[in-house]
């Protein structure tokens, strides 16, 4: 005959049991690395890292969802290629430093007691939300530039919300353990002879997968960008494209018209040789990629305030630029006063001295300054001016 | 005072963070990656990592750092080595061979690493014998582009000199000109 266990008895042995296998797992990390120094140095580079990431990427969000009161300058032109590019690149190199703070501070994981009061649950509850929401920006982030979605949800939204949940645990992380990076300006004990060659180590990895890459925004390195997901000379008429004619569903029709509507004193119905006929403008601007590549290239066309100027509106309005594309996110963008008014935006019907091709928005795209690429809306068919 | 501060603005961005998870994305599909990456991490991937250290616990220095640095870029290039991003309409996105350029950054890893090692032996007779040799060959290019250099340098100072001499002449016959008209 069976003897029921006593379900106490079971529960104090199995208590037992994970108190013995956890202290045993506990003594295997015996390198010097897993110190609170080590800890603390990886710490302070990755809090520099997040948040310049978390700001250049409250930059390149608002810049696409503005808040109705948010205008952003023109210029300088190059910014948003500065921010975006600062982003994913940081962002990529940021990955063996993360790697080498998760294996520093890994023994931690197996501390015993697991739970000491209600504020160490919190405070391990706060380092679960930052590992995981650091390792799931630094992995969704590298995935969506490499143009590859096995998720079940959208990069975008996810990506930009998930930064809030890590940046807080980072602030509170950062105010719990001040006390160590304080710590740093002591002078180091006297053992501990690879610290600096581990930090060295780390520091190489993160070089070497940024001059491996930076080449893709950063155009004097472009032969170095052997590992990037872009090359600024590789595509048609020597520029990337980010959605191609067919993925956008557009063709190469005939009649095609810009019409210029909404709160105007006349409407216009341009076709393409009148808008050959107005002064044409030479631009060099850059396309500035969300996903951190940018390409530099020789934009002509007409200005988008010659085009307005002759429709006849007010300075402060702001001008609904539409796409032949018939769904998709981008098929819209919003221009503000600041921009329309810029001599440098265009409404181009030529890059690099030959008409767009189909994939670079024949026949007419807009390119302005200091703007995402995915704002520089193709195959350009209506203007819709709004107070 | 600070630290109350930072833990309120830490949480007042947790709870906006969490907010838009909950209001704009899926959030099953959201919570899975969250904790199924950081379970990834710790539960295999770092229990790979110390079982690697182990096993290659007797390598020297070098050459586990080496290895640490060639394991981390080739974990960020791996995306890309797949190319599962590639799109058919569209050869600009990932137009790279990077399984190539990984193993050639690989190699060139390797041979830094074999010339720091040897630079490690320089004590050691053998170690003394290549670095001689390299060294050898060093200077010769060391020289050469010396002399290129200086030859280059000659060569602008006579340009400079040539149009000098010109322009001397071309200014005395001007002035004589001037003078006799």
């Amino acid at each position: 005959m069976l003897r029921r266990a006593d379900p106490r008895r079971l529960i104090r042995r199995i208590d037992a049991e994970s108190e013995r296998l956890t202290r045993r797992i506990a003594t295997v990390f015996t390198s010097r690395l897993h110190d609170e120094r080590t800890a603390a140095w990886l710490g302070v580079c990755l809090g520099v890292s997040f948040t310049v990431a978390f700001v250049t990427g409250l930059v390149s969000h608002f810049m696409q969802h503005p808040p109705s009161w948010m205008v952003w300058p023109s210029r300088p032109v190059g910014l948003y290629r500065l921010t975006q590019g600062a982003h994913v690149i940081c962002g990529m190199a940021t990955i063996p430093l993360l790697l080498a703070k998760l294996w520093t501070v890994y023994p931690k994981l197996w501390q015993w007691p697991p739970i000491r009061s209600a504020a160490h649950a919190a405070r391990r509850g706060v380092v679960f939300l930052l590992v995981g929401g650091s390792l799931f920006q630094l992995v969704t982030g590298l995935f969506n530039v490499n143009y590859w979605y096995p998720f079940p949800f959208f990069f975008t939204v996810a990506h930009y919300w998930t930064a809030y949940v890590v940046f807080g645990a980072l602030l509170i992380h950062a105010a719990d353990e001040w006390a160590k990076v304080r710590g740093l300006r002591r002078p180091p004990p006297p053992y501990g002879p690879s610290r600096r060659g581990f930090l060295a180590t780390v520091a190489g990895a993160c070089g070497l997968v940024a001059v491996t890459t930076v080449g893709e925004t950063f155009t004097p390195l472009g032969d170095l960008a052997v590992l990037a997901p872009r090359r600024p000379g590789a595509g048609p008429q020597r520029l990337p494209v980010n959605k191609t004619a067919l993925a956008a569903g557009v063709t190469r029709g005939t009649g095609w018209r810009l019409t210029v509507t909404g709160a105007v004193r006349r409407e216009l119905s341009l076709s393409l040789d009148d808008l050959r006929a107005m002064p044409r403008h030479v631009v060099r601007l850059p396309i500035a990629c969300v996903e951190g590549w940018s390409a530099e290239a020789t934009w002509a066309g007409v200005r988008l305030r010659d085009v307005l100027r002759a429709a006849g509106v007010e300075d402060d309005v702001r001008v609904r630029v539409e796409s032949l594309e018939k769904a998709g996110l981008y098929r819209t963008s919003q221009v503000d006063p600041p921009h329309w008014h810029d001599p440098l935006t265009l409404l181009a019907l030529e890059v690099n001295g030959e008409p767009l091709s189909l994939d670079h928005g024949y026949p007419c795209r807009l390119i302005a300054p200091d703007r995402p690429g995915v704002m520089q809306t193709k195959w350009v068919a209506r203007l819709e001016v709004s107070r | 005072m600070t630290r109350r501060a930072l833990y309120a603005a830490g949480a007042v961005f947790v709870a906006i963070g969490l907010a838009g998870i909950g209001r704009h994305v899926g959030v099953a599909g959201w919570a899975l990656w969250f904790a199924g990456v950081a379970v990834a991490h710790d539960a295999v991937f770092a229990p790979l990592v110390f079982g690697v250290a182990y096993v290659t616990r007797r390598m020297p220095a070098p050459w586990r750092r080496a290895a640490v640095i060639a394991g981390t870029v080739t974990l960020v290039a791996l995306p890309a080595v797949l190319g599962f991003g590639r799109r058919r309409d569209n050869p600009s996105v990932l137009p790279q061979a990077y399984g190539k350029h990984l193993v050639a950054i690989v190699i060139l890893i390797g041979l830094v690493t074999g010339a720091v090692a040897a630079l490690n032996a320089y004590a050691r007779p053998m170690g003394k014998a290549i670095l001689s040799i390299v060294g050898i060959l060093l200077a010769i290019w060391l020289v050469f582009m010396v002399i290129g250099m200086i030859i280059s340098a000659l060569k602008f100072l006579i340009w400079i000199g040539f149009l000098a001499v010109i322009a001397a002449v071309v200014v005395t016959l001007i002035s004589k000109m001037a003078k006799s008209s």
